[in-house]
């Protein structure tokens, strides 16, 4: 029938109608969310909206295991969890056939309070955002300042000027309100990895994880980073633990299946060897 | 005359060309509107003209109400009353 198709969709839209989507969800159970990055960013902020290639959200840490299992309900598959993502462990990420990629966020990289916290801080002064018709939320211009300064950070040679545009340029007086944000955040460290000032942080646990993650680098000198940043020594045996256990979601994805326990065993001696490797090397490079 | 609304967690994004692209949520799927169906649409949704007369204009007497009844079982517009 003329008119009424479904056919080719611009990126741009499917990502809004997926905000929207992932948004009818939280709003049926009661989730407070908040849209973050992309086409939800201030346009004062990136006068240039940019949709993105997928949806970020962060939501109620506490109420993650709950919204995991509706995304679930409704056909989102789980394309990483948190523990095969990022260094931070920050995020998972979801696929659905009709709205494409979901990053749904428990914590954001950089901020150093527990996530139920850093949470309630962001929440705090949250504005008003729609997608696709849709009532949604946001952080507040200078959370989302914050949030994108801290973004930049994990990229700070690949950033094209934004550090400069957004940090530098900004007043007086919103530089002062967003550093005190930072600062109830304890996110300094990533920040000045940003703003290239990371050098005056030497002595906190998290500079090697930032120099790790702002320079690039080898996983191995990664991981030796991220055991180094744990708060705790319980999180820093944890990490140590966890280091020859392969991704199983990407495994799963190479493979086209579910991996066999040879499989995995396979894959857990390349990452060995994969440690050697970069060992040798870092050691030769010195 | 059938009234039409919008049917309630709908999302919809209109393309600068005037395509209207309109889903059910949270489950889609995504549904392309154009010509008839995407003046339809705007006449309920965006004009909030509950029937159809606005539709015509300019369509050189095509029939909206076809449309607005596929729409209604896209589940994307409700039936609201008949007067």
């Amino acid at each position: 029938m003329e008119g009424l198709n479904a056919i080719s969709i611009p990126l741009a839209v499917r990502i809004e109608l997926c905000r929207a989507a992932v948004q009818t969800i939280a709003d049926r159970q009661g989730v407070r969310m908040l849209h973050i990055k992309g086409a939800a960013v201030d346009p004062a902020i990136r006068p240039r909206a940019r949709s993105g290639t997928d949806v970020d959200v962060l939501c109620d840490p506490a109420r993650i295991g709950e919204m995991h299992r509706r995304l679930r309900e409704h056909g989102w598959r789980l394309h990483s969890t948190f523990d095969d993502g990022s260094p931070f462990a920050h995020a998972q990420t979801y696929w659905h056939p009709d709205w494409g990629y979901l990053d749904l966020h428990r914590r954001f990289p950089g901020i150093g309070i527990a996530d139920d916290e850093a949470f309630a801080l962001l929440w705090r002064d949250h504005r008003p955002h729609t997608c696709a018709g849709r009532s949604a939320r946001v952080p507040s211009v200078d959370a989302q300042v914050v949030l994108l300064m801290l973004n930049l950070a994990r990229r700070s040679e690949d950033h094209g000027g934004e550090v400069e545009r957004v940090w530098a340029e900004q007043s007086g007086d919103d530089r002062a309100r967003r550093i005190r944000l930072v600062r109830e955040l304890q996110a300094e460290v990533a920040l000045a990895a940003a703003t290239g000032e990371l050098e005056r942080y030497r002595h906190r646990r998290e500079y090697a994880l930032w120099k790790a993650v702002s320079e690039g680098g080898s996983r191995t000198r990664e991981w030796w980073a991220r055991v180094r940043a744990a708060p705790t020594a319980r999180e820093a045996m944890r990490i140590v633990v966890r280091a020859p256990r392969p991704n199983l979601s990407r495994l799963t994805r190479e493979l086209g299946r579910e991996p066999t326990g040879r499989d995995v065993a396979t894959a857990v001696l390349r990452r060995a060897r994969t440690a050697v490797t970069e060992l040798f090397t870092t050691r030769r490079a010195r | 005359m059938t009234r039409f609304g919008r049917a309630p967690d709908t999302g919809a994004v209109e393309g600068d060309d005037g395509t209207v692209y309109a889903a059910r949520l949270p489950d889609g799927p995504i549904l392309v509107l154009t010509g008839m169906a995407a003046r339809v649409w705007r006449a309920v949704v965006d004009a909030g003209e509950h029937d159809l007369e606005s539709a015509r204009d300019g369509a050189a007497g095509a029939d909206p109400a076809p449309f607005a009844e596929a729409l209604v079982e896209a589940g994307l517009l409700t039936v609201q009353e008949n007067a």
